[in-house]
């Protein structure tokens, strides 16, 4: 098919007749810029080839002006198999349809439009089977380029019926095709579509999940008949322990045994205890014997004794006389001595009495010395307490005090300055008495005479006689006012001073500062008296004090008989013959109560002596009394022969018990054969008890296990058990058929699927040897992978990509080969279809593009190639013919 | 003297493969007591023997424990003189004790113990029951110094594996088979061995009343014994007592022809509804004739009680026929010709060549078979 022109009118834009001419074989380009309608162009053609012209499409109404009234007419001109035709379609108002070939109308309405789809060799239909066949693979509209070619059921029966035409059929394909699918499906009930493990609801879960039920029924059946087993096991065991438990002949030798040993500790325990018993008796004898000979020793030694205390009661009684004289004869040297001793201490009594007379006549003596003292220091302290009476009078006389004397003196000094600054500025008054006037004139109340002048300080009055008084009065000024208050204050002052001036003040208070030194020299003198505090409490102590030296000498001298106070002469001489008096007495009664001392212990020593030898008589007598109740002389030798012959009794029976007791020791078993017996005995009974112990645990166990038995067989656990591990082993058989026979299948189809990859890759073959130069092209040494339905899976260079992963301008240049070298394909085998771009290449760099430019004139050689674009400039390289769309106006 | 022995009853055994046929075979093995108690009126014998294996298991359920026990209730006229064996050894509180305690009839005797028991004043039984699943010692020994009433018959029962007996036994429980002689016995039937078989002149095994598995005897039998006095040889008679027929057959088919015979001589097979058929197969089908055989084994396994096939021996060899049916050329020829050329490659591991061989068949089913199917 080769284009020669089209033309439109109420297409789109182009509401007038519009015209495309230019077309030629090989490559054609209309380069035009957008809105020009290129693509409107490019529907007009589909529409006008493959749509029934009286069909009502949105795609036709779209394609419609908005606002022509005329219909939306299209007519091509096209060369085919060796003839030239032209379609023209009118669309939506009044439609219309008119084939002509060489010039010829061949058809009309409907029958142009079917005529046209057989010369084309399409089925009848829409535009969908457009879409399916060459011109949908090879006519490629705007945005479609990017997209990789995905031939319709009609394009590929084209490129099969080409490729098939070079390599023959691909036999089977189909079928195994539809093989692979169903194998497929048989796997993916068993398996994920990963196919990496079972599907959740598929026959080999199912069957995975009954095997691990089963697996475990099979476990827990094991579990519990190996239980069953043990149980078996053991109550056998416990049975066969219960038999020898209950053994009569074992349980009868163990009785006996223990009575045997019970028995024989029994009589161990009997003969222990008579041993026992016979100590006791013999030793109760021996204590008998022992008591008996007591007895004995005691009576003959009473007897003994009562005889020895007779005689000494006689010599006892021979000595005591003597002694009594003894004691006489003692008691009245002491008595003698003590005579003499009391005259001595009477004598020094008297000689005491006279030295303590003696002593208060000197403290007498001694006192009256003081008394002249104390009536020297009364005089002084009256004498100064009147002094400072007569002071402290006078003293309360003087109202001034230095203060006050300052204060005046001050008040003076402020007056003085004050009339002396008003005196300055004061008025003079200055008077010169004539003679006449002279004792006439007063200022005040002084009489002036001659020259007087002076100051007006103050309202002055003078008078002339009785000429005239004439008052002079100064000029208020602030000094005044301050004057009169001095003044006023100092008047207060020397009122409340009583003194009359300030002459009269400073006497004053040089007189009182006299009384005061006064005063202080009185001070000083009670100070010596050591009366200063309080000089009258002080006089009146040393007047008591006088009063009671006057009575202690008055007393002396009344206790002594004295009219006076002996002189210190007089008192040394007593003193004197007093104190020889007193060593004569002291030697005399040293040696009176040496004498006196020997004579006691004289006398004492002969009472002790005396009462030695009475007390022992006493106790001799007393000694020899309770004798005789114990023995008396009479029944001395009946009592005697008595106890000896008791004696000899118990001496017998003593023998007897030991000898008995020997003999029973001697047949009785020993301590370590008692003890013995008696472990044995316990061991007999611990055994005995152990063993009925160990019999009711073992009841119990086989009780226990017996239940446990009863229970796991009436719950069928053997045949439970069985059943399991029967239905486990269905289970893996199940398991394993499927397994084998999934494994089975994938082999089956990865076999066909291999087979079937290798055939197409020789069927494509032809689709890649004309795809090879437009690929070297751009991409030299490529090879692209085609799958299924020719699909581009991906390209090979230097390693295998996906085509999905290449870059978006890559992926349209492939897409756009694959399309040239499929047109090429049917090209050569008849289908000569034109291949048209609408703004296609568009992400192209300058390099890619020119060799795109290469690729597009390679297939340009085989059959008509146009290119819609909007980029004229880059499009310019391209060559071949230059479409023009000439509307009405440009037409002729 | 006439008994019955009868051996290996193995009441409860569970035949979960069969699925749900499992309950008919566990109703078979309860059927076969009621064919010996007719067999023993129908014979005028007084006294069954059953040589050990009553049960199946030490611990069945309470309606397995009871199921036999009522079957053997409705002969009361027979005395049942019943041993503990390997499979239900005499365990104190195990199954014979809760036999005992459901209170057995007079006509059940239980023999728990070594001890002789009177059969009646001329016969006495020597009973040898298992006190556990495996004895290493022969517990017949005791027989030879049992004793019995002067000029009374001795017959021995046992369970368990005559001394180099063979594998055959479950278990070691050795029997010396000199026994009957060495303890003076009239005749000494013996339990554990599934198959009838005579062991020495007065010793036997009964086999199974019931078969229960493939590879034993295909037919349940028990013995009919007839004891003419002391030291005569016993006279047996073989009675059939089973319902199912349990056949192994080995089979080669290496052509359609031979898959043919096999299908008519096998439905020649009497009784086919109680056939309990295991086939194991061996040769070479071509693929056409493999796909003839399973559907032929399809109508077989509902003609049958039940089918099992091993096919581990039977190859699928596709002929040059068999290929040209799946494409003469093509994806699925080739794929036809490499599986074939996988199944034939002896260098290859067997399951994976096995494997192929499925796939092939596999693929010759879907392609080849459902095409001929249509046809045919």
């Amino acid at each position: 098919m080769l284009i020669n022109a089209l033309s439109v009118e109420g297409i789109g834009r182009f509401a007038g007749v519009a015209r495309v001419d230019g077309f030629g074989a090989g490559v054609n380009v209309l380069a035009a810029g957008n809105e020009v309608g290129k693509s409107t162009l490019f529907k007009a053609i589909r529409a006008c080839l493959f749509l029934r012209h009286d069909s009502k499409t949105q795609e036709l109404r779209d394609l419609g002006s908005d606002d022509s009234q005329l219909p939306a007419t299209v007519e091509l001109d096209f060369d085919h198999d060796g003839r030239r035709y032209v379609i023209r379609k009118s669309f939506l108002r009044s439609p219309s349809a008119v084939l002509s070939e060489d010039g010829r109308e061949i058809a009309r309405a409907g029958e142009a439009d079917k005529a046209i789809w057989d010369i084309l060799g399409m089925a009848p239909g829409s535009g969908r089977s457009i879409e399916d066949g060459a011109f949908g693979l090879l006519w490629v509209g705007q945005g479609a380029s990017f997209s990789a070619p995905v031939p319709g059921s009609s394009a590929s029966s084209l490129l099969n019926s080409a490729i098939e035409s070079e390599v023959g059929a691909l036999v089977g394909g189909e079928r195994a095709r539809l093989a692979i699918d169903e194998i497929t499906g048989e796997i993916r009930r068993n398996l994920t579509d990963s196919e990496r493990g079972p599907r959740s609801d598929g026959p080999l879960a199912r069957a995975r999940e009954r095997l691990e039920v089963w697996r475990k029924a099979e476990a827990d059946g094991f579990a519990k008949v190996g239980a069953l087993e043990k149980q078996f096991s053991e109550l056998a065991q416990y049975r066969r322990r219960h038999r020898e438990l209950t053994d009569p002949a074992a349980a009868a030798h163990m009785t006996r045994e223990l009575m045997e040993a019970r028995n024989k500790l029994r009589e161990a325990q009997a003969a222990r205890q008579e041993i026992r018993s016979l100590e006791a008796e013999t030793s109760s004898a021996r204590r008998a014997l022992e008591g008996a000979a007591q007895r004995l020793r005691q009576l003959r030694e009473t007897a003994q004794r009562v005889d020895r205390n007779r005689s000494l009661e006689a010599d006892l009684n021979g000595a005591l006389p003597g002694l009594l004289l003894q004691e006489e004869e003692a008691r009245a040297s002491l008595a003698r001595t003590v005579e003499a001793s009391a005259a001595t201490e009477s004598e020094a009594k008297e000689l005491t009495v006279g030295e303590q007379h003696l002593g208060r006549l000197v403290a007498a003596a001694f006192r009256a010395s003081r008394k002249d003292e104390l009536i020297r220091r009364l005089d002084a302290l009256e004498r100064t307490t009147g002094s400072l009476t007569t002071i402290d009078a006078q003293l309360t006389q003087v109202r001034i005090d230095p203060e006050t004397v300052d204060r005046l003196d001050d008040l003076d000094r402020q007056l003085a300055s004050l009339d002396a600054q008003l005196s300055a500025a004061a008025a003079t008054v200055a008077i010169e008495v004539g003679p006449a006037g002279a004792g006439r004139v007063r200022v005040g109340s002084l009489d002036v005479d001659g020259n007087y002048a002076a100051a007006v300080l103050a309202p002055t009055k003078i008078t002339i006689g009785d000429l005239a008084t004439i008052t002079v009065t100064p000029a208020l000024h602030p000094r005044h006012e301050a004057r009169k208050r001095l003044d006023v204050e100092r008047s207060a002052l020397l009122a409340a001073s009583g003194v009359g001036d300030a002459v009269e003040a400073h006497a004053i208070l040089t007189r009182r500062r006299d009384l005061e030194h006064s005063r202080r020299g009185v001070f000083a003198e009670l100070k010596g008296l050591e009366a200063s505090d309080d000089p009258a409490k002080a006089g009146a102590a040393v007047r008591s004090e006088l009063a009671e030296v006057r009575a202690a000498i008055d007393a002396v001298l009344t206790a002594t008989g004295r009219a006076a106070l002996p002189g210190q002469a007089e008192i040394d001489s007593e003193r004197l013959g007093h104190e020889q008096r007193r060593v004569m007495l002291e030697a005399r009664r040293e040696k009176l109560a040496a004498a006196r001392q020997e004579h006691q212990k004289a006398v004492e020593a002969a009472v002790v002596r005396r009462a030695d030898v009475s007390t022992r008589l006493e106790f001799v007598r007393k000694s020899i009394a309770e004798d005789l109740v114990l023995c008396p002389d009479d029944d001395r030798a009946a009592r005697d022969a008595a106890l000896v012959a008791e004696v000899a009794a118990c001496e017998a029976t003593q023998q007897t018990k030991a000898a008995t007791l020997v003999a029973v020791r001697q047949a009785a078993p020993d301590s370590a054969e008692i003890e013995r017996r008696e472990l044995r005995c316990s061991r007999l009974e611990r055994a005995l008890e152990n063993h009925n112990a160990e019999l009711m645990s073992l009841e119990r166990d086989i009780g226990r296990l017996t239940g446990q038995i009863q229970a796991a067989g009436g719950d069928g656990v053997g045949e439970a058990y069985a059943a399991a591990q029967e239905q486990r082993q269905i289970a893996e058989r199940e398991c394993a058929r499927i397994e084998e026979r999934i494994a089975t299948l994938q082999l089956l189809r990865d076999t066909v699927g291999d087979c079937l990859a290798e055939g197409r890759d020789r069927y494509y073959e032809p689709v890649r040897r004309h795809l090879r130069p437009y690929l070297n092209d751009l991409f030299p040494g490529a090879e692209l992978e085609l799958g299924d339905g020719f699909i581009i899976a991906g390209m090979k260079r230097a390693r295998s990509e996906s085509f999905k992963r290449l870059s978006g301008g890559t992926q349209e240049q492939i897409a756009v080969l694959v399309r040239l070298a499929m047109g090429t394909l049917l090209a050569e085998r008849g289908g000569n279809v034109p291949i048209i771009l609408d703004d296609a290449l568009v992400y192209c760099d300058d390099e890619r593009i020119n060799m795109m430019f290469d690729a597009l004139s390679r297939a340009a050689r085989h059959q008509q190639l146009i290119v819609l674009t909007c980029r004229s400039r880059s499009f310019a390289p391209l060559g071949g013919n230059t479409l023009r769309v000439r509307t009405s106006d440009e037409l002729p | 003297m006439r008994i019955i022995h009868s051996a290996d009853w193995q009441i409860g055994k569970v035949f979960k493969q069969f699925g749900a046929k499992e309950e008919t075979l566990r109703q078979a093995r309860l059927s076969a007591i009621e064919r010996l108690g007719v067999h023993a009126r129908e014979n005028d014998v007084r006294h069954v023997l059953v040589a050990g294996d009553v049960y199946d298991s030490e611990a069945p359920s309470a309606h397995t424990l009871r199921a036999p026990i009522e079957r053997m209730k409705t002969f009361g006229d027979v005395h049942w003189h019943l041993l503990p064996g390997n499979h239900d050894p005499y365990r104190p509180e195990g199954v014979w004790d809760r036999v005992a305690q459901l209170g057995v009839p007079e006509n059940i005797h239980l023999h728990l113990s070594p001890i002789p028991a009177m059969l009646d004043e001329n016969a006495a039984l020597l009973p040898a029951p298992l006190l556990r699943k495996s004895e290493f010692e022969d517990i017949t020994a005791w027989m030879g110094a049992a004793p019995t009433p002067p000029g009374a018959l001795r017959i021995g029962l046992a369970h368990g594996a005559v001394v180099d007996f063979g594998s055959g036994g479950e278990a070691s429980n050795p029997i010396d088979p000199t026994r009957a002689a060495k303890a003076h016995l009239d005749y000494l039937a013996l339990g554990d061995w599934h198959r009838t078989l005579q062991v020495g002149a007065k010793t036997w095994y009964a086999g199974t009343p019931e078969p229960d598995r493939t590879g034993g005897q295909e037919q349940g039998t028990a013995l009919l014994v007839d004891i003419a006095g002391p030291g005569a040889p016993p006279s047996i008679t073989r009675l059939a007592t089973g319902t199912y027929r349990w056949v192994t057959r080995p089979e080669r088919i290496d052509n359609e022809e031979a898959s043919a015979d096999l299908d008519r001589r096998l439905r020649e097979e009497p009784d086919l509804s109680r056939l309990v058929l295991r086939l194991k197969l061996e040769g070479s089908l071509p693929l056409a004739a493999y796909g003839a055989f399973r559907r032929r084994m399809i109508d077989l396994d509902a003609a049958v009680f039940d089918l099992d096939l091993d096919e581990a021996s039977l190859v699928a060899r596709p002929t040059q026929a068999d290929l040209e049916a799946i494409d003469f050329d093509g994806v699925l020829r080739r794929s036809a010709d490499r599986l074939k050329k996988f199944v034939d490659d002896s260098s290859a591991a067997p399951d994976l060549r096995r494997r192929a061989e499925e796939a092939l068949v596999e693929l010759y089913l879907r392609v080849a078979g459902a095409v001929r199917e249509e046809a045919a």
